[in-house]
């Protein structure tokens, strides 16, 4: 926590003026966290589990960004990511480098990325990390980067490419978005014992994009990926047991469509995506599909109040043991998560929050005729703080 | 009777005087002398950030809340928390910086008149001959 402290004191005391158009000639330092109380309880959990309420108080996120304006076309970025009350003595959290590229800007028309930079897809992939612009304090399940030891995020989104081309065209209110990528796929693995960790670069090229229209408020979208995966996990190593499956260069695509009004008081948005994989992955299922969908309603120029849906629903692949031999058996799980919540902000660059979500766990294995079901009730309350 | 009519014109006189009156103007580098509303919405929500001859568009804002500022941004159809979030949002996503935010109309004139390529808004009696109008707008 102390290192945290010291970089935020350190960015306070050099952050230039952050108000100013066009004001290229110097290094502009900002950025953002968010800090957590949370309290959960399990109504009902799966066998073992032996922690029915949990408290927890973190640092979810500090993201400092570094930013330059090279020229008027040319602008550089870098975004560093610190989760979970990052601590490299304690072994807490993770640093990431999230961002770091350089822009042309040719005109509204025509913009070009090159660098790490998180790609277009449907509506918030890009800034899901992005704490102050978000009302939630959890984030709708898929895009819940602080999460990722049990839900893969990854393997929903396209977390991060190397080269972007984007814009918009089109005349008075109608415009029409694009937005095409091309990069490497995201490496499930963090296990040096099961394979390579990080980028992947023995799988094929990750290319992908979103295409959209606009009028004023009313925004649509459809978005794509299509890539490879390569399963170096624990998982591929127990597969080896099984030589009909390989996780070796999967095609995968994801589908994805997004919604969203705006009005004055009263705003809605919702997202699907669908991951598919090659169906000869014989036995074996890793098909995703995550829909969300939120209300909200502004009742004051400081309180924003939303109801807010998602729905995640997964293929599973495992083991068991029947009769003496190792079987592999499919299932699915669907977790299905309502909730509501309320922001307020305090001051230009404060928002408080406050979430509760209900969450409801069924897996089934149909072969082994296993049928589980797991509740929990989550209550957060968070402070957003851009600086 | 007579005392009745003298309060109504004075309600009359006020509520004319309540009405308020936005110009939109820019510095006299700009080439263009006339702007549609769809044009502005591009211009303050950042989606355009050239001028039609390439010069960038450096746009300012009223920081305190008046009902000039009121009235310009219902003309455009954002609410200021709509329009801080939208801000934001380009911020945090590399895309552009929010606006200046100016004290008064005065400070704006004068920061429009020396600034190539600026977009503001002001009270229309507080327009001066520094500075090009390109649109009036009325709120009733």
């Amino acid at each position: 926590m102390n290192k945290i402290h010291a970089i935020l004191i350190l960015s306070l005391i050099s952050t230039p003026k952050l108000f100013a158009q066009h004001d290229n000639s110097s290094l502009k330092i900002f950025g953002y966290f968010q800090s957590l109380a949370s309290y959960e309880t399990a109504l009902n959990t799966f066998q073992g589990n032996d922690q029915p309420t949990k408290t927890s108080f973190s640092l979810q996120q500090l993201n400092i960004f570094f930013q330059k304006d090279i020229t008027d076309k040319w602008r550089a970025l870098v975004n560093v990511e610190f989760v979970n009350n990052f601590s490299s003595s304690r072994k807490w959290g993770s640093v990431d480098l999230d961002e770091a590229w350089i822009r042309y800007r040719a005109n509204a028309y025509f913009n070009l990325k090159l660098g790490l930079l998180v790609p277009v897809f449907n509506n918030l992939n890009e800034i899901k990390n992005k704490t102050p612009l978000l009302p939630y304090i959890i984030r709708p399940i898929a895009y819940e980067t602080s999460f990722e030891n049990f839900i893969p995020v990854d393997e929903f989104l396209p977390s991060s490419t190397f080269v972007q081309i984007y814009g918009f065209l089109g005349v008075d209110k109608l415009k029409f978005d694009y937005a095409f990528f091309a990069g490497n796929t995201s490496n499930i693995n963090t296990n040096p014992e099961f394979g390579q960790t990080g980028v992947d670069t023995t799988a094929a090229l990750l290319f992908g994009g979103r295409v959209g229209l606009r009028a004023n408020e009313l925004k649509f979208g459809i978005s794509f990926t299509k890539d490879n995966l390569n399963g170096n996990s624990e998982l591929q190593r127990e597969l080896a047991l099984f030589p009909s499956i390989s996780l070796h260069e999967v095609p995968r695509i994801r589908l994805g469509s997004d919604l969203s009004y705006y009005t004055d008081k009263f705003s809605f948005e919702s997202e699907i995506i669908r991951v598919a994989y090659d169906d000869d992955i014989n036995g074996a299922g890793f098909n995703k599909y995550f829909y969300y969908t939120t209300f909200g309603y502004r009742f004051h120029e400081r309180f924003f109040a939303y109801f807010t849906y998602w729905n995640l629903f997964s293929d599973l692949t495992d083991f068991a043991i029947n009769e003496n031999q190792l079987i592999l058996t499919k299932g699915e799980s669907d977790m299905r998560i309502p909730g509501f919540g309320l922001t307020y902000n305090l001051n230009e660059r404060t928002v408080l929050k406050a979430q509760f979500a209900t969450i409801a766990i069924d897996t089934k294995i149909k072969s082994l005729g296993i049928s589980q079901e797991a509740n929990f009730n989550y209550y957060a309350l968070a402070a957003s703080v851009y600086f | 009777m007579k005392n009745i009519l003298f309060l109504l014109f004075l309600i009359l006189i006020l509520q004319s005087g309540l009405k308020a009156q936005v110009a939109v103007i820019v510095n006299k580098s700009v080439p263009q002398d006339t702007i549609k509303k769809t044009e502005l919405l591009d211009f303050f929500t950042g989606d355009i950030k050239e001028w039609p001859d390439g010069k960038p568009v450096i746009v300012k804002e009223l920081k305190a809340k008046s009902k000039v500022r009121e009235a310009f941004y219902d003309y455009i159809g954002k609410n200021p928390s709509r329009m801080k979030s939208i801000w934001l949002k380009k911020m945090l996503s590399g895309e552009g910086d929010p606006p200046e935010s100016i004290t008064d109309d005065t400070a704006m004139v004068k920061k429009i008149e020396t600034t190539p390529g600026a977009i503001g808004f002001v009270a229309k009696d507080k327009v001066s001959d520094g500075v090009k109008v390109l649109l009036f707008i009325q709120k009733d």
